[in-house]
C-alpha cells in the first residue's frame, strides 16, 4: 500500500485527533464508514495531547496563537513571555530569548536539570478525569479500552480557601468521621446525599437556592456541595443541573477506588484519543498525522480534499473547529490555565487530588498529580489550575490558588496561558466538534461526540 | 468440574496456571507480511494474497505458550494498518516485552526502513530491556531476493537484536522466531516481574460493588 492518497474515496474525513473526534471516528468506522482521520500535529490527541516536558515546552512555541495568544513561562524567579512562535531546534536557548525579568542563568540551570528527566513528565495542557459512573467510563469498558488503560482512583477532593485546605467528605464514613462538621451539619449532609443520590427531585430555581432553602445548607457546607461536588464554575447551575451532578457524583463514589473520579496514567485525554484511533484503524480507518488540509472543494459527491500526501474524495467532514479558517474564528469563551511543577509532593507522594479554590467569588479548579500516574519524576508533583477569564485578569488568582495548595513546596516551573474556545459556523456537509471545556471530567467530551454523531445519523443530513 | 470427577483415580489434566502475560508487537513497513506472520503463528493459516482485507479487524491475537512446565499467555499485536503513514500510537508500544521488526527479503526498501522503526521503538518503548528481533520474511521468494541473509544478520548484530528469516507462506521459520523471542523474554525477568499493577491502580474491566451512598439504598 502506498504512502500516498490518489483520490481514494472515504465516507468521512475526520480532522483532528482530540478525544471527541477520536470517539466519533471509532463509532463511524464501527458502523461501516470508511474513515480517513488526519491531524496537523505529529502526535495524537489535539487539544487533549499529553507531552514530555520538552514536548510541552515545544508546544508553547508552536501552539495555535489564535487560540492561545498569551503564555507566560516562569522558571524560578525568571519570567519568559512567549508571545510569538519560535524555532524549536535548540529549545532551551530559544526559550531564553523570551526573557522578561528575573535571573536568567539560574533559570537555565533549573530548566536543564528538569529536562535531564524529560520523559518522566507527562504534561497535559487540558487535564481531565474520568467519572467512575458515567458515559465515558461505560464507553471505555464497552469498547474494551478499559482493559488497556491504567487508572488510579482519585484519592481526595478538597475545598480550598485562603485559610487552607479542607477535605470534602466522600463517603458516609467520611461524613461521620469528619472533625470539621458539627453533628447538625453531618445530618444535613447525609440527608442531601441520600436524597439527591436517589435522584428524586425535579425542582425549580437555582441549585444554590435549593441547597439553602430545602436542605438548609449555609456557609462552608453550602459551598462544598455547590463548588466541590456539583462543580459550579462560570454560570449559576439550575436546581435540576445541580441535582443531576450531585447524583452522578454520589453514584460514582466507591465504584472503583474510594472517590468519584479516576485519573488515567500517561494522560487520560491522550490515551483515550489514541485508544479510539487504534480501534478505528482496526476496523479499517486510515490515519495520517503531521498532515496539512490544503484545500476543500465541495462537489456533487461531497468534497474533494487536497492534502500534502495526496487527494481524497470524501462524502462528509467532521472537524475540530481549531482547524477552521485561520483569521476569523469567533471567540466564544476564555479559560486561563496554569501548569506547575512542584519540587515536593505536598499532598502525598502517590496521591491524586481534585481541588476547588474559592476566593472572593471566583472559582478555580485544581488537579494535583504525582509519579503515581506517571505525571512527574518521583519526589515532585504536578499541579494544574484553571478558571474562566483572561490571563490578564486571572493570573494573580491562579497564582494565589497554587500558592495556597503548594504550601511549603516550591513551584520550580510554571506555565500560565489563556485558551480561547474556537467555534465555527455550521456548513452543509461539515460537522464541527467542540473543544474541551472547563469541566473536570470527560462527560462533556462524550456528550460533544454524541452530539455530532446524532447530527450525522439524522435521516435528513446528506450522506 | 464437579467434586466427583476430581476424586477419581485418574488425575484430571488441569491447564497450568498462567505464569505471565507477554505483549509482543509486530512493526515494519506495510506489505512486508506482519499480519501474515501473526496469522501463521496463531492460526497456522496463510491468507491468499488477493484476500488482503481479511486482516482488517485484527486488534491482537492471543496464543498460549508452554515452556518448562510454565504457561505463558502471548498477546500478539498487529499494527492495524497504522504503519502505512507511520502513525502507530505511543500506547501501542507501551508495556511491550517483545518486538518483532519485520522486513521483506524481496524489498530492499523495507530493509532500509528498519532504521526508522528502530528509532520509533527506542522513543516509545518504556522498558530498555524489551527483546527485539529482526525478521526477514518471504524467503520463499528466493528468486526475487534483494536482501542477503548476511545483510540481515549484520544489521541485527549491530543493533543487538535476535535475527531470523522466515516465510509466512511456507511457514518456515515462523514458529522458531516466536520461540526464540519468547525464550529470551522468559530469560529476562526484569521485563515482566514488575508488571504487576502497582499499588493503587484500578482496572475498570471488573465492576466493583458500591460502598458509597448509592441510589440503591444505604440511606441512614
Ligand atoms: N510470497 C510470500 N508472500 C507473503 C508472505 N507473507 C506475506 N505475503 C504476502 O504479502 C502481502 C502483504 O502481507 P501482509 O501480511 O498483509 O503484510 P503487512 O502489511 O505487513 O501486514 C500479502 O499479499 C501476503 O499474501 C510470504 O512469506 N511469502
Ligand atoms: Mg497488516
Amino acid at each position: 500500500m502506498s504512502d500516498h492518497l490518489d483520490n481514494e474515496h472515504f465516507d468521512t474525513l475526520i480532522v483532528g485527533t482530540g478525544a471527541t473526534e477520536s470517539i466519533i471516528a471509532n463509532e463511524l468506522s464501527a458502523a461501516g464508514h470508511k474513515v480517513l482521520h488526519i491531524d496537523r500535529n505529529s502526535y495524537y490527541g489535539g487539544p487533549n495531547a499529553c507531552f514530555s516536558l520538552s514536548g510541552f515546552l515545544t508546544w508553547t512555541l508552536t501552539r495555535d496563537f489564535r487560540q492561545v495568544p498569551q503564555l507566560d513561562l516562569h522558571i524560578g524567579n525568571g519570567l519568559f513571555a512567549i508571545d510569538k512562535p519560535g524555532p524549536i531546534e535548540s529549545l532551551t536557548a530559544q526559550l531564553m530569548t523570551y526573557h522578561k525579568e528575573g535571573d536568567l542563568s539560574t533559570a537555565q540551570e533549573t530548566l536543564d536539570g528538569l529536562l535531564a528527566n524529560d520523559r518522566a513528565y507527562m504534561v497535559e495542557p487540558v487535564p481531565k478525569l474520568v467519572l467512575c459512573r458515567g458515559n465515558m467510563i461505560d464507553l471505555l469498558v464497552d469498547q474494551g479500552v478499559g482493559d488497556f488503560m491504567r487508572f488510579r482512583g482519585v484519592d481526595h477532593n478538597y475545598l480550598v480557601t485562603r485559610q487552607g485546605l479542607e477535605r470534602v467528605p466522600e463517603s458516609k464514613e467520611d461524613i461521620f468521621a469528619s472533625t470539621s462538621l458539627t453533628l447538625v451539619e453531618k445530618r444535613k449532609l447525609m440527608r442531601l446525599m441520600t436524597t439527591l443520590g436517589a435522584n428524586l427531585e425535579k425542582p425549580e430555581g437555582s441549585f444554590s437556592q435549593l441547597l439553602a432553602q430545602q436542605f438548609k445548607l449555609t456557609g462552608k457546607l453550602h459551598d462544598t456541595v455547590l463548588y466541590a461536588v456539583a462543580r459550579q464554575t462560570g454560570y449559576e447551575l439550575s436546581a435540576q443541573e445541580g441535582c443531576d451532578r450531585v447524583y452522578k457524583y454520589v453514584n460514582s463514589i466507591g465504584r472503583y477506588g474510594r472517590m468519584a473520579y479516576l485519573c488515567a496514567q500517561y494522560g487520560g485525554g491522550s490515551e483515550i484519543a489514541q485508544s479510539f484511533c487504534r480501534l478505528c484503524a482496526v476496523t479499517g480507518g486510515t490515519y495520517i498525522l503531521d498532515e496539512k488540509l490544503e484545500c476543500i472543494e465541495p462537489n456533487e459527491d461531497g468534497f474533494k480534499v487536497s492534502l500534502r500526501r495526496g487527494t481524497a474524495q470524501v462524502s462528509r467532514i467532521v472537524m475540530d473547529p481549531g482547524y477552521y479558517s485561520p483569521n476569523s474564528a469567533a471567540l466564544d469563551s476564555v479559560v486561563s490555565r496554569a501548569v506547575c511543577i512542584l519540587d515536593n509532593p505536598v499532598l502525598g507522594t502517590d496521591t491524586t487530588c481534585v481541588l476547588t479554590f474559592l476566593d472572593e467569588g471566583s472559582v478555580v479548579s485544581l488537579l494535583y498529580v504525582t509519579s503515581a500516574t506517571m505525571a512527574v519524576p518521583e519526589g515532585q508533583a504536578l499541579m494544574y489550575a484553571w478558571t474562566e477569564g483572561t490571563i490578564a485578569s486571572t493570573k494573580p488568582l491562579l497564582q494565589r490558588a497554587v500558592g495556597v495548595v503548594a504550601q511549603q513546596a516550591n513551584v520550580v516551573l510554571s506555565v500560565f496561558f489563556e485558551v480561547r474556545e474556537l467555534t465555527a459556523p455550521a456548513t452543509d456537509g461539515i460537522f464541527y466538534t467542540s473543544q474541551p471545556d472547563t469541566s473536570v471530567d470527560f462527560e462533556s467530551t462524550y456528550d460533544a461526540a454524541q452530539q455530532v454523531l446524532s447530527m450525522i445519523n439524522k435521516p435528513d443530513t446528506r450522506i | 468440574m464437579d467434586s466427583a470427577s476430581s476424586s477419581t483415580a485418574s488425575p484430571v489434566p488441569t491447564a497450568p496456571e498462567i505464569a505471565s502475560t507477554f505483549k509482543i508487537l509486530l512493526v515494519g513497513d506495510s506489505n512486508v507480511g506482519k499480519s501474515s506472520i501473526l496469522l501463521r503463528f496463531t492460526d497456522d493459516h496463510f491468507l491468499p494474497p488477493e484476500d488482503t482485507s481479511a486482516t482488517i479487524g485484527v486488534d491482537f491475537k492471543v496464543k498460549m505458550y508452554d515452556l518448562d512446565g510454565k504457561r505463558y499467555k502471548l498477546t500478539l499485536w498487529d499494527t492495524a494498518g497504522q504503519e502505512r503513514f507511520r502513525t502507530l500510537t505511543s500506547s501501542y508500544y507501551r508495556g511491550a516485552q517483545g518486538v518483532i521488526l519485520v522486513y521483506d527479503v524481496s524489498s530492499r526498501e523495507s530493509f532500509e526502513h528498519l532504521d526508522n522503526w528502530v528509532e520509533e521503538l527506542n522513543t516509545y518503548c518504556s522498558n530498555d530491556d524489551v527483546v527485539k528481533m529482526v525478521v526477514g520474511n518471504k524467503i520463499d521468494k528466493e528468486a526475487e531476493r534483494q536482501v542477503s541473509r548476511k545483510d540481515g544478520a549484520d544489521y541485527a548484530r549491530r543493533h543487538q537484536t535476535l535475527f531470523l528469516e522466515c516465510s509466512a507462506k511456507t511457514k518456515i521459520g515462523v514458529q522458531q522466531a516466536m520461540e526464540e523471542l519468547v525464550n529470551k523474554i522468559v530469560e529476562t525477568p526484569s521485563l515482566w516481574r514488575k508488571q504487576l499493577p502497582s499499588k493503587g491502580t484500578v482496572s475498570v474491566d471488573e465492576t466493583v460493588t458500591s460502598s458509597g451512598f448509592g441510589a440503591n439504598g444505604c440511606a441512614c
